[in-house]
């Protein structure tokens, strides 16, 4: 068909829109809201489950975490302390015997208050086996981490993460200077770099890591819980990883075969794809809803069309007379459709952008926005107006020259 | 080809339940390049009817239809739009311009459906509307016209294209006498000068006697068909005459069945 046909059909468009400004503004609604809608949720479940993602990954790679089941069974196992059954052995024991594990480190944390020369502060304090800041990948930014030597020594030395040196000294670099915990005097060795929050919104870099032995001399005694970090040699190695750590311990605990285990071995990447499906459902639940909206949407569109067609059946007649082919017709009235469609789509992403801002910024999720993802419910938005602009477009375009010229 | 329009054997039936209705009933008529005929007959005789199937807005029953050498009887939809935006022009009773749009949109429509460039669609309206003498009313909007001025606004829509065919189904039939002189003689000037064939429905034997030929119909047949009196033909008959037994006729139409009871 000619150029200057499509040309005029678009002119005509917007020109019933304009000359119906409620009528068009409310059948646009539908498509609007389906399409800013869309956009809200797909890019703060994006934002939101990005975010969980990158918190978990930053927990440390391929990591496992083996807790003390702290709740025994009506005392049914011996020894004591049941909330204390990890050991640095059991740690030591993990690493050289677990074929899948590549490091393991045992950590036990007390929460105190810390004094400097210029400030007090109150932050989390972890006595740490010499792997853990590897298992964690967490690389110091200055300075040194806790070795071995340190912890077999039992030196009196600590490693600040970025917030608790900021407490306790400003903008001051802290290695070399010396704080005290739990009145024992620590020199700062080392300056942890930024490790960010956890997908439960603590802040991980608020933080003191000093040596295992050292803590538990001068900190929090040998009674105290604690927990053992490990990496797995690769994703793959994970469940096999978790299998021998179990049947390690289980061995070392002398749980006796259909005897329930007294420490717990959870995953991260288990976390992670838990939070992954959750956010999925959700996602799924509320795209479906806006799926609907665009829907109904569409449905408008084609209600209002229905109505134009007949009103205008006389402008119908007409445009025949005057030589317009029933193919004309149609591409009249489902350029009028995918129109209004169109235009309500373009708002919708507008409204949808703002929104999901503003919805950002309310939730504290990031908004994620892809190219894609401000292009595709436009293309959905013009598909419905196709969709439902066909069956008003095929009865204009069916309509008899002679009786709609005879049309009221 | 001399003759623009040429019709053999041209039925139109309506089907209204289980009766027919011979709108049409095998119409015999040719029209040469530049002719320009008036059909009367009395109401219900079939001059819409014919019009509108010489206007391929609708399609006969049966029987050729030849316009300008094609078989217009046997086209479909697509072709008869084609044919109409080509070689057709209309004039209506009720003028039917497109309300919402302005005179120089109006004169536009028909160009725009051949495809051609929006300026030169403005130029072409323009010139069309300036020699209907409406120069000064290019957006006015139909309603802000009075009768005569939308029918000349009509006229140049129908004749912008230069058509090879124009139909005026009673183009004075909703004008007051004097707008109606105007009018026709717009009309006829417009199409001596651009020497167009046009065929106009009119009940007025004044009116008919513009005309170069007379045609009148009776129940769907042409009962009459001579040079108007202004070409040297005789005195138009009184319709109501027409077509009764003791009128000396062409085709004698006591054979038909009687429609109108129908
Ligand atoms: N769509 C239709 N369905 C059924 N019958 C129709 C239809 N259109 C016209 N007719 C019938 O065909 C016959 C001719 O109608 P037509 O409109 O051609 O008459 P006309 O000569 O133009 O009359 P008028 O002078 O009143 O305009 C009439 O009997 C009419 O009832
Ligand atoms: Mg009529």
């Amino acid at each position: 068909m000619e150029w200057a046909i499509w040309l005029e059909s678009i002119r005509i468009a917007m020109r019933e829109m304009r000359r119906h400004p409620t009528r068009s503004s409310l059948t646009m609604l539908g498509v609007i809201f389906g399409v800013a809608a869309l956009i809200a949720v797909v890019s703060i479940s994006q934002g939101a489950s990005q975010q969980i993602q990158g918190q978990i990954a930053n927990l440390g790679s391929n990591m496992i975490l083996i807790l003390p089941e702290s709740s025994s069974q009506g005392g049914l196992r011996s020894g004591a302390g049941t909330s204390n059954n990890l050991t640095a052995q059991d740690g030591e024991a993990i690493e050289r015997e677990c074929s899948a594990v590549t490091a393991a480190a045992t950590a036990t944390r007390i929460i105190t208050t810390v004094v400097s020369e210029m400030a007090n502060w109150s932050t989390e304090v972890v006595a740490v086996t010499p792997t853990y800041l590897d298992v964690r990948s967490w690389p110091v930014e200055n300075g040194r981490a806790i070795e071995r030597k340190d912890v077999d020594s039992g030196a009196k030395v600590c490693v600040l993460g970025q917030t608790a040196a900021e407490k306790l000294f400003g903008r001051m670099d802290p290695v070399g200077e010396q704080i005290r915990i739990k009145g024992t005097p620590f020199t700062i060795i080392g300056l942890l770099s930024i490790k960010g929050q956890s997908p439960t919104s603590v802040d991980l870099d608020d933080t003191i890591i000093v040596p295992l032995t050292t803590g538990i001399r001068y900190l929090c005694g040998p009674d105290r819980p604690k927990a053992i970090v490990v990496t797995a040699a690769g994703e793959k190695a994970i469940a096999p990883a978790m299998g021998q750590i179990t049947s390690l311990l289980r061995q070392r605990h002398q749980i006796h075969e259909g005897d329930i285990d007294d420490f717990t071995v959870k995953s991260l990447e288990e976390a992670a794809r838990t939070a992954e499906d959750t956010t999925n459902v959700m996602t799924t639940l509320l795209v479906s809803v806006a799926a609907i909206s665009l829907l109904v949407g569409g449905i408008g569109i084609m209600n209002i069309m229905l109505v134009t067609v007949m009103e205008r059946t006389r402008e119908i007649g007409i445009r025949m007379a005057l030589g317009a082919s029933r193919q004309m017709i149609l591409s009249q009235f489902m350029i009028e459709a995918v129109t209004l469609a169109g235009v309500g789509g373009i708002l919708g992403v507008a409204v949808g952008f703002a929104g999901s801002h503003i919805l950002s910024y309310i939730s504290g999720w990031p908004a994620i926005f892809s190219p894609a993802l401000l292009i595709l419910p436009l293309v959905f938005a013009i598909t419905i107006g196709v969709v439902f602009g066909l069956l008003p477009a095929r009865r204009a375009s069916r309509l008899s020259p002679v009786e709609s010229l005879r049309h009221e | 080809m001399t003759n623009v329009a040429e019709l053999h054997e041209l039925r139109k039936i309506y089907q209204m339940g289980t009766n027919e209705v011979h709108a049409l009933n095998g119409i015999e008529l040719s029209v040469a390049t530049g002719e320009f005929v008036a059909i009367m007959g009395a109401s219900g005789s079939g001059k819409s009817t014919l019009l509108n199937v010489l206007g391929c807005l609708d399609k006969p029953t049966s029987g050729v239809y030849l316009l300008d050498g094609h078989r217009v009887d046997q086209m479909d939809d697509e072709q008869l739009a084609a044919i109409r935006r080509t070689r057709l022009g209309f004039v209506f009773q009720s003028f039917n311009l497109l309300h919402r749009s302005t005179s120089l949109e109006n004169v536009e429509l028909p160009m725009v459906y051949l495809g051609i460039p929006r300026r030169e669609r403005i130029r072409r309206a323009r010139a069309a509307l300036e020699t209907v003498g409406l120069a000064q009313r290019l957006d006015h909007m139909p309603t802000q016209l009075s009768g005569g001025q939308q029918q000349r606004v009509a006229l140049a829509r129908a004749f912008v294209t230069e058509p090879k065919l124009l139909l005026a189904d009673e183009p004075t039939g909703n004008l007051d006498s004097r707008t109606s002189a105007e009018v026709l003689e717009l009309l006829t000037r417009l199409q001596r000068e651009g020497n167009i064939t046009m065929i106009m429905v009119t009940h007025d034997p004044d009116i008919a006697a513009f005309a170069h030929r007379v045609v009148i119909l009776h129940d769907g047949q042409v009962v009459y068909n001579r040079p108007s009196p202004s070409c040297g033909g005789p005195e138009i008959p009184h319709i109501k005459t027409i077509g009764l037994p003791a009128e000396p006729a062409p085709v004698p139409a006591a054979t038909q069945a009687p429609q109108e009871a129908a």
